[in-house]
């Protein structure tokens, strides 16, 4: 888990989520704090115009778009659909639900807490590291 | 005092065993029922009808020393229903006990007619009831089976289409409130993460009843596809319908209806910013061509 | 053998229901009733049919055409064997749920019909009574 990039509009949860992955080893954080941006940055990876990110963290509230448009974007492409996608945010059933017909592998609630995240990413970062050797 | 009642508790055992002896000499349909089967259900009605006997009461079957009896015909009927038997197999099963408790009454009266006719006038009425209990039963589980192999094949029967770039159509036909409801509403929300739809169309011309359950697996569906950025119509609102709909006090304010499922798809296509264009061909009169409006 | 006058329908499981509609349907066709009304009446089935089953555990409908000195109507009786209702006039608001309803079929069945009568008695159960009149 190299690069990062966190989409999150919450200041303090841009700040706790970015502390997790860094303290998890992440060199290289880009936090973004709306969707539009977001699909621009994914565009520029398909492009080629910027690295992939190992993974990306994904808060579904937004004001106006939410998202999910995010995962659209994502989903819409095999390439994007390769990069990891964690789903950290505060949400129901349905949204979790949804998120699995995504092909969102984890959803974290954030009622949880930021140690519930690292919990989860943990996993997952040794998850990664032994699919990768 | 007829002697009938004791007369049946007390010879039941040999009433079953003649009862047997003479279905496996009858046209029986070994195709759909098995011989231990027919055993165990003979046993089951002759207890009952034993224990039926012992109240006494012999004309009306309606009382709940009669229960057990009425309880094993309505089971044995259920089960024969789903083996395909038809209702007149069904009934000639019970009617088919007539005979061995004849030959058990004349055993019982050899030398007293009077005792004899009446027995047989007696036990030929009860049997006819049995047997009109067991039609009744037969048909209402008949009814009742047919009725939920409908629902179910009328439900399997809507797939998700996918009607133009960006567009579902969910077309529901049957009821809208069994468990499978929740599956039929998730393959929409499924089909609209897999096509990247913007718009879903929910035709409910072939639902018969709204009522508050029916509006709520919709109002769900319509939230939960609205969560990921697609917007749904429904469409197929019957003005009776749209009327029930509002005495019920069910809020659709916020959720877009049309009465026919061609003004949804123009909505949708609107929506979608596609536009429909009537092109006069050289030769080939009228036709309607969609194109999509960059 | 069915009377023409009076059918009872069992309320024990969720095809029940269903059978119900199709009984419901059947009568207020068979007596003219609009199309709207036949609606009405179908759609208040459904819900007091539900609620017998869901609340009250089953039970049955009793579906009856009856006449007063000026009209045809058709009454439809629930009755279960639930724990009652306790405090009718607050189950009759609209939003009132036990479960995860809507909690509108009470008060929006009354809506649909022309009367309604509801008797219920903790633990014993719960009867209610609608007519339509044509």
């Amino acid at each position: 888990m190299h690069r990062v990039l966190i989409v999150e509009d919450t200041p303090a949860d841009v700040r706790q989520s970015s502390a997790v992955v860094k303290k998890l080893g992440a060199q290289d954080v880009i936090a973004l704090n709306n969707i539009a941006a977001a699909i621009l940055f994914l565009q520029d990876v398909l492009e080629g115009t910027k690295p992939a990110p190992d993974l990306i963290l994904l808060d579904l509230s937004f004001p106006r778009e939410s998202g999910f448009e995010v995962l659209r974007y994502w989903k819409s492409n095999a390439k994007l659909h390769q990069i990891h996608v964690v789903v950290w945010t505060v949400m129901g059933d349905t949204e979790k639900k949804l998120c699995q017909f995504f092909g969102v592998e984890h959803v974290i609630p954030k009622w949880a807490g930021p140690k519930e995240l690292e919990a989860a990413l943990k996993t997952f970062v040794q998850d990664s590291d032994t699919a990768q050797t | 005092m007829s002697k009938l009642p004791e007369m049946i508790n007390k010879h039941h055992e040999e009433i079953r065993a003649d009862w047997l002896k003479q279905m496996s000499t009858a046209v029986r349909r070994a195709d759909l029922i098995s011989n231990e089967e027919l055993e165990s259900q003979s046993r089951e009605l002759m207890d009952a009808i034993a224990s039926g006997a012992r109240s006494g009461e012999l004309t009306n079957l309606d009382g709940p020393a009669w229960g057990q009896a009425r309880d094993t015909l309505g089971a044995i009927s259920t089960s024969r229903a789903k083996q395909g038997f038809s209702t007149s197999e069904t009934a000639t099963f019970v009617l088919s006990l007539k005979q061995p408790i004849f030959n058990a009454v004349r055993r019982e009266n050899p030398s007293d007619p009077a005792a004899l006719f009446d027995d047989i006038w007696k036990s030929t009425q009860l049997i006819d009831k049995l047997a009109l209990i067991t039609a009744d039963a037969f048909q209402a589980s008949r009814e009742k089976f047919i009725a939920r192999q409908q629902e179910e094949l009328m439900e399997l029967s809507t797939p998700v289409v996918k009607l133009w770039d960006g567009i579902l159509a969910l077309p529901i036909i049957g009821t809208l409130d069994s468990a499978r409801t929740q599956v039929v509403m998730e393959s929409l929300l499924q089909a609209v993460v897999q096509t990247n739809s913007r718009v879903a169309i929910i035709d409910i011309t072939g639902v018969p009843t709204v009522d508050t359950l029916v509006a709520q697996h919709l109002l769900k569906t319509i939230t939960a596809a609205r969560l990921m950025g697609a917007d749904c119509i429904i469409s197929g609102v019957r003005p009776q319908i749209a009327q029930t709909i509002v005495h019920l006090g069910i809020d659709l304010a916020g959720v877009i209806t049309k009465a026919k499922l061609s003004d949804a798809f123009a909505l949708a296509l609107q929506r979608t910013g596609q536009v429909v264009t009537k092109v006069n061909g050289d030769n080939a009169g009228k036709r309607t061509l969609l194109r999509r409006e960059e | 053998m069915k009377s023409a006058k009076q059918e009872t329908v069992p309320i024990a499981t969720s095809s029940d229901v269903v059978m119900a509609r199709q009984k419901v349907r059947q009568w207020a066709i068979e007596m003219k009733f609009t199309l709207v009304d036949q609606t009405k009446l179908v759609t208040a089935a459904s819900e007091l049919a539900r609620n017998a089953l869901e609340h009250g555990k089953g039970g049955h409908m009793v579906i009856e055409q009856v006449e007063n000195s000026v009209k045809n109507g058709l009454k439809l009786v629930f009755e279960d064997r639930g724990p009652g209702i306790s405090d009718v006039d607050a189950a009759l608001r609209d939003g009132f749920t036990t479960g995860g309803g809507m909690g509108l079929g009470l008060g929006g069945s009354k809506r649909l019909v022309n009367d309604f009568q509801i008797e219920s008695e903790p633990g014993k159960g719960t009867r209610v009574t609608v007519v339509r009149w044509k």
